[in-house]
């Protein structure tokens, strides 16, 4: 039904850290790239009320 | 007396298990009513937990809605419409610093993920489990669905448990990081102009960035900007109520009880169970860490400080993380209003909450090949 063992798997251990770290980076790159996207615009865009 | 034996032979079939299922049906039933959490998917996930678990009874409808809705990740994904119909991105446009929090937020996924891991779950499940951290029902959902984890029923009471309890689990742990002269930290509200043309763009330039970097997310992410788009393409009023209400109800509905299939007895009442909700809260507790870290990384650069508790709002929980720290301001500081920066933090973390699912589900795969 599942593959829990119960016990501590240290080269999984140390896999999960490096998504840990890999993860955490992805996000953040992710969410530089759209903060500099609506930087830019805004940049562009801002201020103008385009209705 | 044959005939009597006949009629009740069903309960002597009854096991302890389906007793306890009975139990947390009623618990999830009460506290949907009662305590009012989360009230559309916990009764429906209640009341399904205690039909699923009487003996012979005939489950092949919610089995239909699961293998319809949930299997194939069309429930969560039409959920996503409705929720990005209902979110007003306009506060993180106006400040996207606050983006930022969003992504420092997710920190509680991987550090669960590691935790799950140390405790002997597969990868896999470790995964799943660490999604609880999402702070995003459909998220999990999605993630758990994918890596078929036998313990979706738990992750998914996890999930939307905890989510129902941020204004109980994150003050505790914000006022223990943080000190009286930082919650006080005052952030005067200057929000620029945003323009249509920007409202537009974002939903669609958000899509492509995502799906770009992180292929996985794309489905996820891509449905919560549609329905945003819907939301601000002024054009199209009518889909934009009928997501935010009746579809989203609609798909809430039938998203609980189709959950409970997951909640058998013997899928449910394990030892794993009872770890899976304590490593949920382990999730939440270290979201919130996360973002009131960075904030105060932030500030060792800034020069405009920034109010630690607005980090915590970068979990996906929303509306429930931003008033949590708009009230917790108001407590340090009667006149210190930060609702419009928390909420800013807090729609940042609903798309970086689905962008970290969809890089947890890459990374993962990677590994197991």
């Amino acid at each position: 039904m599942n593959g829990f063992t119960g016990g501590f798997d240290a080269a999984l251990f140390e896999v999960s850290l490096g998504i840990m770290a890999k993860g955490m980076a992805g996000v953040f790159l992710v969410i530089l790239a759209i903060w500099l996207v609506v930087a830019a615009l805004n940049r562009f865009t801002g201020g103008k009320n385009d209705e | 007396m044959g005939f009597l034996s006949d009629l009740f032979s069903n309960l002597l079939q009854f096991t302890w298990q389906q007793g306890v299922m009975l139990l947390v049906g009623a618990v999830l039933i009460y506290l949907a009513i009662r305590r009012q959490m989360e009230p559309a998917l916990l009764l429906p996930m209640g009341f399904g937990a205690i039909l699923m678990n009487l003996p012979f009874v005939n489950t092949a409808a919610i089995e239909t809605l699961f293998n319809a809705g949930i299997a194939t990740e069309l429930f969560p994904l039409l959920l996503f419409i409705g929720i990005g119909a209902m979110i007003d991105f306009g506060p993180l446009l106006s400040n996207p610093k606050m983006l930022l929090f969003g992504a420092a937020a997710q920190f509680g996924i991987f550090f669960t993920l590691s935790a799950a891991v140390a405790l002997g779950f597969p990868l896999e499940d470790a995964a799943s489990i660490g999604i609880i951290g999402a702070a995003d029902g459909p998220t999990s959902i999605y993630v758990a669905n994918y890596f078929h984890s036998s313990y979706q029923g738990a992750i998914m009471v996890a999930a939307y448990s905890y989510m129902a309890l941020v204004p109980i689990v994150q003050p505790p742990i914000i006022k223990a990081i943080t000190t009286k002269k930082e919650r006080q930290i005052r952030m005067p509200y200057t929000p620029g102009q945003v323009s249509r043309t920007t409202r537009i763009l974002f939903p669609i330039l958000v899509t492509i960035i995502a799906g770009a970097v992180a292929p996985k997310s794309a489905e996820l992410i891509g449905f919560l900007m549609f329905g945003n788009l819907i939301r601000e393409c002024g054009v199209l009023g009518s889909l934009s109520q009928t997501a935010q209400n009746v579809l989203a109800n609609l798909v809430t509905l039938v998203l609980g009880l189709s959950v409970a299939y997951k909640m058998q007895a013997e899928l449910f009442v394990t030892p794993q169970t009872l770890m899976i909700l304590g490593l949920g809260l382990v999730a939440f507790c270290f979201d919130t860490v996360g973002g009131v870290l960075f904030a105060k990384f932030l500030n060792l650069f800034c020069k405009k400080k920034i109010n630690p508790m607005v980090g915590a709002a970068g979990i996906s929980a929303f509306p429930m993380a931003s008033r949590v720290v708009h009230k917790l301001g108001l407590e340090e500081d009667p006149y210190n209003f930060l609702l419009m920066h928390a909420a800013g933090a807090n729609v940042s973390g609903q798309i970086a909450s689905v962008i970290a699912g969809g890089l947890v589900i890459s990374l993962v795969e990677q590994i197991l090949g």
